[in-house]
């Protein structure tokens, strides 16, 4: 199941996904879609393209996790983490 | 296998900074079993002052080392075991949790270890560490009938571990790589950080409304701090440097407020990519080290009757928590040794420490706030967005020290006791006092080593425009603004006189 159902008092649907950096693209991921992109705007477009082709129309709630594992050891013991993201896809 | 933060106990039993509030709770709750007449702690070993050519005439080991309390009649050397044993246990336990290589952890905890303490017993040599007065009916210089001496208190032995950390981190990289996975100052630093704790309750307890007003000062100050650095830097950057907006926005947290933690929070707001934040981090550490070697004595020296703003002033201007602690407690060394030696009279130790510390804290309190305003303003003003997006409010949690949380219980259940149960305190001081003073100081001599092991001044080469304008905001600018913003808010309150 790559969507989670998030119960009947919603409206919206949710998808997580995974964020992670190599050397110079942001990678999004889960376990049935991999985008690569250089900026986080082409990542949200490439999404957008993904829920379009693969479900109906509808609100998607998208949130996004960084692995922080991507940071060298050595920094995480000053921040242990990055960012999260909370998007809205509206797709009419 | 990936690390992400999704529930808010994310990371409870991965990251160093929920393992430092552990440490440093474990170790506090150790020491209060004293209320019911439990020495739980009394086993650390700790050095002991000693004159070289006296030990020389009659070696014993109990003239270096003792344990910490005088309820344990262990030798020495067994002592140091146990001691060695204990640390390595916990910490590895923790090392495993946050899936670090344990077996490279445990090697280079020993070594570490045992480089540590070979700093800790120099550095107590009586030349370097005796002070000529009084202390505690008793005086060492004389006692052991010195005829010079450098007088640096315990300062010497941070000075030594940090001198010792630098010279494997620069000149023995081989052999510093391999003791790396178990060099973490931060983590140390933090453990020691909860357990000043301790300290400032017992401070509370002797001075409430000096140590109320000493923790709203430091709130006051860093607030300023906050407001004042940031933007003169970011528009310095941006103007001047001719940066980008988010290399300007990163580096301006690095510099301005708590150095790496400040740079990678800022970085996440604004969703940088992680190549900035970690090329600004090894500027910041190595400028850290530049910070910790020049301000204690420079500090001590220019303005010697001035104890409490020097401490705060330290707290704004020094990056990183580690840094920062071990500029702090080489300036309390200092600042106590100096009076001592000049007015024959001593304040008690760890009011400059703590002074240091709390400004630190309240800047690293307010990261997370600081973080998630940027990510709106980034989102509204700068990016493009073509989707909706907002910003989690978790995102403060997670950017939030968690050690700071234990710190803030340590304080608070000491408060408990002195406004409840007063008549449990002088049971409760004596398992605290070991736990803030020989338990404490360890940690710090393990983060002095540390952090000299994980500076490396080579990387300093190619930084360029990024290393001048960090150079020249930070001793032009914040340097002189912090010391003035401290005195403004801390001038005229001094250190009680040691009981």
């Amino acid at each position: 199941m790559e969507f989670l159902l998030t119960g009947l008092f919603y409206k919206a649907m949710q998808l997580d996904f995974t964020l992670t950096f190599t050397e110079n693209q942001w990678v999004c991921y889960n376990s049935t879609f991999k985008t690569l992109a250089n900026t986080l705007d082409e990542i949200d477009d490439n999404i957008e393209k993904y829920i379009r082709e693969k479900h109906q129309n509808g609100v998607f709630k998208v949130k996004m996790f960084f692995d922080f594992d991507r940071f060298p050891l050595w920094h995480r013991q000053y921040m242990p983490h990055y960012f999260n993201r909370d998007l809205t896809f509206d797709i009419n | 296998m990936s690390t992400t933060n999704k529930k808010w106990y994310s990371g409870m039993l991965s990251t160093e900074d929920w393992w430092s509030a552990w440490l440093g709770l474990f170790f506090f709750a150790l020491g209060l079993l004293s209320i019911w007449g439990l020495d739980a702690v009394g086993w650390i070993a700790k050095p002991k002052t000693w004159e070289f050519s006296n030990l020389m005439q009659d070696f014993s080991w109990s003239k270096l080392i003792k344990t910490s309390s005088k309820e344990y009649t262990l030798h020495p050397l067994i002592s140091l075991l146990v001691t060695y044993i204990i640390f390595t246990g916990l910490t590895s336990i923790g090392a495993y949790f946050q899936k670090l290589n344990l077996k490279k952890y445990l090697t280079g905890f020993t070594v570490i270890f045992a480089i540590t303490w070979f700093a800790w017993i120099v550095g107590h040599e009586a030349h370097f560490n005796a002070i000529n007065a009084v202390v505690k009916g008793k005086n060492q210089y004389e006692a052991f009938d010195l005829t010079w001496g450098l007088q640096l208190g315990g300062g010497f032995s941070y000075m030594l571990a940090l001198a010792i950390g630098l010279a494997i981190g620069n000149f023995f990289k081989d052999f510093a790589d391999k003791i790396r996975e178990a060099a973490k100052p931060e983590w140390f630093i933090k453990t020691a950080i909860v357990l000043l704790g301790i300290k400032l309750g017992m401070m509370t307890i002797q001075a409430a409304g000096f140590a109320y007003e000493l923790a709203l000062a430091g709130a006051a100050a860093a607030f300023v701090a906050y407001l004042l650095f940031w933007p003169v830097i970011y528009y310095v950057g941006r103007k001047f440097f001719k940066l980008n907006r988010a290399s300007a926005a990163v580096l301006s947290s690095g510099i301005s407020i708590c150095g790496v933690s400040a740079s990678i929070a800022t970085a996440g707001a604004i969703k940088a990519k992680p190549i900035i934040p970690i090329a600004v981090s090894t500027l910041i550490v190595v400028y850290a080290m530049f910070e910790l070697v020049i301000l204690p004595p420079l500090y001590t020296n220019i303005a010697p009757s001035h104890p409490i703003v020097n401490g705060a002033a330290m707290g704004m201007t020094v990056k990183t928590d580690g840094a920062d602690a071990a500029a702090g407690a080489i300036l309390d060394e200092l600042m106590v040794s100096k009076h001592l030696k000049t007015h024959d009279e001593q304040w008690e130790e760890g009011w400059i420490l703590s002074a240091a510390i709390l400004t630190k804290i309240w800047i690293d309190v307010f990261i997370g706030i600081w973080s998630f305003i940027l990510a709106i303003v980034w989102i509204r003003n700068v990016e493009n967005k073509k989707h909706k997006e907002k910003i989690p409010w978790s995102e403060i949690w997670f950017r939030f020290p968690k050690f700071v949380l234990a710190y803030m219980l340590v304080w608070i259940i000491y408060l408990g006791m002195m406004y409840f149960s007063p008549d449990v305190l002088p049971d409760a001081k004596i398992g605290g006092n070991i736990v803030q003073g020989t338990f404490r100081k360890f940690m710090f001599m393990l983060t002095f080593l540390s952090i000299g092991v994980i500076t490396d001044f080579g990387k300093l080469k190619g930084m360029g425009r990024l290393a001048l304008l960090y150079a020249l905001a930070l001793f032009v600018f914040i340097a002189p603004v912090a010391y003035l913003v401290a005195y403004i808010f801390h001038h005229g309150m001094m250190p009680p006189l040691a009981q």
